[in-house]
């Protein structure tokens, strides 16, 4: 386990043409956490990534390993393993060459760097690979090999751009599995940069989700999603619809008006009548209401192997939801919903 | 029809061929005929014209070769760290300069050549101005082959993954990215030393007697001296020339390849 936490303070990124990338960023990462870093094309998250690595400059702020600031040093004299996301494998060089390229440099003997090279190699699962030149790899070989390059320098932190990105469907999804286990055994402090929020949820301790050069939230996969703190949170991580509804004050205390349907009010600010509220519900918080709830058209319905998502229209609003595959529904039918009022998110 | 056709097509080729191999072939038998006159192979075959070129041009092959190796030398580490700078160069100012800096092709040698007497006059005795402009004029065919090839990869993000594992920026850029464009430095090589080999209209101008190159040395004996001699030089500077061509055809196809195959 490593014992390294990293504090990110105040970092920002403004370009030369003015861009801001990223507004002053405040982060912790505790010693042998998985960081994921999430958020949609364009809003940071790489480039903080690229900043910790020291790969490109910060306008303002600094990075403490173990609080020492290594703002100023440059990439090789961090001691962070990247795993990129094309990999970037040395083209010339054989899969043992890759690996033991960074123990070269530190001057480890031919015996330690082969000893080390054996040992990544078998726990990667690429031993029969340990000869051939990168070219004659698939992506999730090479991904391996990449991982194995950035693990046998032993770094105090790991970093990782979005490593499945290239890859295809099933092949990632097995990866994502590998690499969650691989960091619990390894407890090795990593931030890990993902646009897909299945990848983040699988492999993070925590997750900072980023938009716009902004940290939105930081918390477990589970508290992200079930008590997002930003509209947009709650609808980048997972399927949900956006409500929005009127303040109704009566004797039991505040209900939601939904136009399609009048649900008890369980959030955490003090609303006037007649406030209007936008509140946010999970396709798997709306199920089949045998007797209670409202009525609704369904629209269409999608076999999504494990279950149906089903689109109905409520009221006028159109609604998604999830049903296990087990239930008998049809486009066309008039069905009785419920909604589950305590998943229901208000931001 | 479809067999007409094909002829034609082979008929065409061989004559193209003939008429473009029948110089090369008069000048090979120019370069062991006797006597060059009308009535070929009259006076018999021989050697002596070889020996005669290696007599009086001995030195002048020397310097020739010494020239173009040292223009591809210079060449090897300006052309591939200049066009590795402006590979990685993000600003658009870049692409004006690289446009500059492969000016060298489109200008008259001739103008380059004044020019060089202009600024560097006191550099023409020993071969210096010559080496200057052979490095000059043959820096595009490097910067090009190189740059070219750095585009095709994002050689950034090696450099990148090269420093996270502890290299700093010389082992990055000699252990790294140098060997992963070896062939595009090996091709640039090849034609840089073939077009240094060959130049003369910049040479002209800048050669003393004891700075005489190849190609100056070769008009000097169809000029001066006998068809003979000036053929058997021919022959000399294209058994210099042709096995560099054939290499070079052959790292152009096995680039290629790489590049197909690459990561």
């Amino acid at each position: 386990m490593s014992n390294v936490h990293i504090h990110i303070n105040n970092v920002t990124k403004i370009y030369p043409n003015g861009t801001q990338a990223l507004e002053p960023i405040n982060l912790k990462i505790e010693t042998g956490e998985v960081l994921v870093l999430l958020g949609p094309s364009g809003c940071g998250k790489s480039t903080l990534l690229r900043i910790i690595a020291g790969l490109e400059k910060a306008s303002a702020g600094s990075i403490l390993i173990n609080g020492q600031d290594v703002s100023g040093l440059p990439p090789e004299k961090r001691g962070i393993g990247v795993v990129f996301q094309q990999y970037a494998l040395f083209p010339t060089m054989t899969v043992a060459e890759n690996i033991a390229f960074g123990m070269k440099l530190r001057k480890k003997s031919k015996q330690e760097q082969n000893e080390k090279v054996n040992e990544l190699l078998k726990m990667m699962n690429i031993e029969e690979l340990r000869d051939r030149k990168p070219s004659q790899l698939s992506g999730g070989q090479q991904q391996r090999v990449a991982v194995a390059r950035a693990l046998a320098i032993e770094p105090k932190v790991l970093l990782m751009d979005e490593p499945l990105t290239a890859l295809d469907a099933k092949l990632k999804e097995y990866l994502r599995i590998e690499l969650a286990q691989l960091f619990r055994k390894l407890q090795i402090t990593t931030i890990y940069v993902t646009h897909d929020q299945v990848e983040a949820m699988a492999i993070a301790d925590r997750i900072a989700v980023m938009d716009k050069g902004v940290v939105e939230q930081v918390a477990t996969a589970k508290e992200i999603y079930h008590h997002p703190h930003s509209p947009f949170v709650a609808q980048f991580v997972g399927q949900v619809n956006r409500l929005n509804g009127i303040i109704r004050k009566n004797e039991s205390g505040l209900s939601v008006d939904f136009g399609f349907y009048q649900m008890t009010y369980h959030g955490q600010n003090e609303l006037a009548d007649n406030a209007e509220v936008e509140a946010f519900l999970r396709p798997e918080d709306i199920s089949v209401g045998n007797g209670e709830g409202f009525d609704a058209d369904v629209q269409d319905v999608i076999f999504l192997g494990e279950r149906f998502r089903v689109i109905v229209e409520a009221g006028g609003k159109n609604l998604i939801m999830d049903v296990p595959n087990d239930v008998v529904i049809n486009k066309g039918d008039r069905v009785q919903l419920k909604v589950l009022e305590h998943k229901l998110i208000y931001t | 029809m479809q067999k007409v056709g094909k002829i034609s097509v082979y008929f065409l080729i061989g004559l193209v061929s003939v008429f473009m191999i029948l110089p090369l072939f008069f000048t090979i038998i120019g370069s062991v005929t006797g006597y060059w006159g009308t009535e070929l192979f009259s006076s018999g075959w021989t050697f002596k014209w070889y020996k005669e070129v290696f007599h009086f041009y001995g030195d002048t092959i020397l310097f020739t070769l010494t020239i173009s190796l040292l223009t591809v030398v210079i060449n090897i580490f300006l052309g591939t760290m200049t066009a590795y700078q402006f590979y990685k160069s993000r600003r658009r100012i870049m692409r004006i300069f690289e446009e500059i800096l492969t000016l060298p092709i489109s200008i008259p040698a001739v103008a380059i050549a004044l020019a060089l007497i202009q600024t560097y006059a006191l550099l023409r005795g020993a071969g210096g101005l010559i080496l200057i402009g052979h490095v000059i004029v043959t820096f595009p065919l490097m910067f090009r082959t190189v740059i070219g090839t750095l585009r095709t990869k994002n050689f950034i993000a090696l450099e990148e993954s090269a420093a996270s594992l502890g290299a700093g920026p010389f082992y990055r850029f000699f252990k790294v990215i140098v060997p992963s464009i070896k062939s595009a430095i090996i091709s640039g090589s090849m034609l840089v030393f073939l077009l240094s080999l060959g130049e003369f209209n910049m040479t002209f101008f800048l050669y003393t007697p004891l700075t005489e190159t190849l190609p100056v040395g070769l008009y000097e004996a169809y000029a001066s001296l006998r068809i003979e001699i000036g053929s058997a030089f021919t022959v000399v500077f294209l058994i210099l020339a042709i096995p560099l061509m054939y290499f070079l055809h052959r790292s152009n196809q096995s680039s290629t390849f790489t590049r197909n195959g690459g990561v």
